[in-house]
This record gives C-alpha cells, sequence and structure tokens, in this order.
C-alpha cells in the first residue's frame, strides 16, 4: 500500500511540476501546428504567420479573423531541407507599403513583386557584391 | 520546443525596396540595402562590434522595426539612414533585448556588470534602468526581457541554474518591479507585446505562445504606471 501511494504522490507531484511549467501559457493559434514566426500582425485581426510542413517547407499564410480561418499566400520556401537544421534559415518579409512585395530567405533572398507567385533573386544569390536587382 | 527563428532577410515597414539581411547567400553579408537603380548597401557590423555569425535579426510584428542582436551589441535598423542605431554602448556580455508594453519603440537590453554576476537592465541612456543579484536565484544568465507597464510585471527569460534533472530555459516574472521573483514557465524563444493586448507573446521555434497578464493578484491600478516604473528602478 505505501508503493502504491508513493507512486500516486510521485505522478501527482510530476503533474503539477509539469503544469507549473506551462503556468498559464496558451497557444495563440491552436489550428497552426507549427507556427515558427509572425511576420506581421496588423490589428485587431490580421495576422501573416509562418509555418512549417514536413516535405512542403515554409509557407506564408494570412489571417483576417484572428487565426479562425487561414489563407495560404506562398509556400514551398526550403521544401528539400531538414526542418530542423535548415528550416530555421527560412523565412518571409511582407512589405506593410506594398503586400504583394514580399521576400523570402533560404539561404539566398529573393523577391516576389506579385503576391509570392513568381520570384527572382539576386544575380549569384548575394546582396552586397553582386546586383543592381534585376 | 525548438530555439527560436531569427530570419535572414527583414524589408523596411515605409520602404518596400529596402531590407536588412544576414548571411544571404554563399558571401557571409550583413547589412541594409537600397535595392533600386543600382544596390546600395551600408555595413551594420564594423569593427570589433558583433561577429557576423553572432548577428541576429527579429522583426517587431506590429511596428515592423527591425531590431538586431549581436556579441556586444543592440539596436535598431535605420532604415531611413540605411545605418544601424545602436542601443547604448558596445557591452561585454549582452543577454538579450526586450520590450516595455505601453512603448515598443523603446529597446531594452539585458547585459551583466563586468564579473557577470549582476543583471543589468539598459535603455537608450547609458545609466542602468535596474540592476539585480537575486534573478540568478532562477537562472545562471538572462536573455529576453518584458515590462508590462499596467501590471508593474517584469519577466525575463534565461537558462534554467544547473542542477541534476534540470535543463532548459525559464521564464520568470516579478510582479513588484524586479524585487521578488516566481518562475512562469519554459522558455526557447523572445517576448513581446501588441498594443491592443493585455497579454505577453512568447515565439517559440515552433509556436506562438501568450501570458495573461492581468487580473494577477498583484496587479496595480492602471493609474500607477508611472509609480511602477519607478519600482523597476528601484534596485539602481
Amino acid at each position: 500500500m505505501r508503493r502504491i501511494a508513493a507512486a500516486l504522490a510521485c505522478l501527482l507531484l510530476a503533474t503539477v511540476t509539469h503544469a507549473a511549467g506551462e503556468a498559464g501559457w496558451e497557444r495563440v493559434f491552436p489550428s497552426l501546428d507549427d507556427a515558427r514566426a509572425v511576420v506581421w500582425y496588423d490589428p485587431p485581426e490580421t495576422w501573416w504567420v509562418t509555418s512549417w510542413t514536413i516535405g512542403e517547407g515554409l509557407a506564408l499564410l494570412r489571417t483576417e479573423d484572428d487565426g479562425t480561418t487561414w489563407e495560404t499566400i506562398t509556400s514551398g520556401l526550403d521544401a528539400r531541407r531538414a526542418a530542423d537544421i535548415w528550416g530555421v534559415r527560412a523565412t518571409y518579409a511582407v512589405s506593410r507599403t506594398d503586400p504583394s512585395v514580399i521576400y523570402r530567405s533560404g539561404g539566398s533572398v529573393e523577391r516576389s513583386n506579385d503576391g509570392g507567385a513568381t520570384w527572382a533573386s539576386f544575380r549569384g544569390g548575394c546582396v552586397t557584391s553582386c546586383g543592381p536587382w534585376p | 520546443m525548438r530555439d527560436v527563428l531569427w530570419p535572414v532577410a527583414v524589408v523596411s515597414p515605409d520602404h518596400a525596396d529596402r531590407i536588412a539581411f544576414n548571411d544571404s547567400g554563399a558571401e557571409d553579408e550583413f547589412g541594409v540595402a537600397h535595392l533600386t537603380r543600382s544596390v546600395r548597401v551600408t555595413d551594420i557590423v564594423s569593427g570589433d562590434r558583433a561577429t557576423h555569425s553572432g548577428a541576429s535579426l527579429w522583426t517587431h510584428p506590429e511596428t515592423g522595426a527591425a531590431c538586431w542582436l549581436g556579441d556586444r551589441s543592440v539596436g535598431v535598423v535605420n532604415f531611413d539612414a540605411l545605418t544601424f542605431d545602436q542601443v547604448g554602448s558596445d557591452h561585454e556580455q549582452i543577454g538579450g533585448f526586450g520590450f516595455v508594453s505601453d512603448d515598443p519603440s523603446t529597446l531594452l537590453v539585458t547585459t551583466y556588470d563586468v564579473d557577470g554576476d549582476i543583471l543589468v537592465l539598459r535603455g537608450p541612456e547609458e545609466e542602468a534602468l535596474y540592476r539585480s543579484t537575486t534573478v540568478f536565484d532562477f537562472m545562471k544568465w538572462a536573455r529576453m526581457v518584458a515590462v508590462h507597464r499596467p501590471t508593474n510585471t517584469v519577466l525575463l527569460t534565461g537558462g534554467r541554474p544547473s542542477a541534476p534533472g534540470v535543463s532548459g530555459d525559464v521564464v520568470i516574472a516579478s510582479r513588484d518591479g524586479g524585487v521578488s521573483w516566481e518562475e512562469v514557465g519554459d522558455s526557447r524563444g523572445l517576448l513581446y507585446f501588441l498594443s491592443d493586448r493585455d497579454e505577453v507573446f512568447q515565439q517559440t521555434g515552433d509556436d506562438l505562445l501568450m501570458l495573461s497578464l492581468v487580473g494577477s493578484a498583484s496587479v496595480s491600478a492602471a493609474g500607477k504606471a508611472a509609480t511602477a516604473w519607478g519600482g523597476l528602478k528601484r534596485a539602481r
């Protein structure tokens, strides 16, 4: 009986410790499995967020209802790379003055002027020693 | 949770053709560029400031400010002048940076004294805003900071002290302006505020989390905001 009581006590302690570790933090977007970064928050309910899916790469998503529904703006960045190694280097950046201008970087920097439909990179994949912009 | 992600390129909130970038392509470059006509680039990092590999860029989701965290300095990219506005002077040890809830344009810096045993919180001015040794009861080093002025709450992220069975990073909070501290969860990210929300947000490597700061037992009255900041200065 003492062993059972001790085991229950340990289980209770582990449960309490785990709960204390989380301590009231909530997920902002329960509908997204892997919200990598908030690219742009345009209050009150519009968010531009990047999300990673294995095999599909990094996607840029937008919600205009605080995360209830999502629209994929563009996707496929670094899809061939392993998320835990190279996925951390990939990202999107959206222009707030012209949201059709989107940058993405997954080793080199590329730019889209049509909302992510087509992309152009710096000649040679570099910025300072190459150019001008195509 | 994975470590928080640092983008390698960010765009100016006011100019679609101006970007800051880090480690782009085969060349290990770090700078800010104006991409129209001929590419104009200013090297943000120079001299004995942070190394390229140690520098990171992060965009505030609401303001669009591009914050830069280096090995020895912290600041914001100035897209108008194509330069870098450093907060304070260079420091021997930098932990990270953070924000005040009602003033997203002010960047705070966590650093240490010369012996590394006192946490020093700095703002744009040279003098320290806050000093503490008690935070090291909860963490062996500090990284990011967030100050929620309406509730007099200060949050810090950092590494847990070395102990058997204990690992990872931690978030601690002080609800009395930095006098006493308590653990409020695990950490793998940075902290920030959004203007119309009462929560503090934590961006981890694979999730965005939020923690409500209102309704806690020691919430200060909204009218005592100035007093709360005075509390943070208590330990100078």
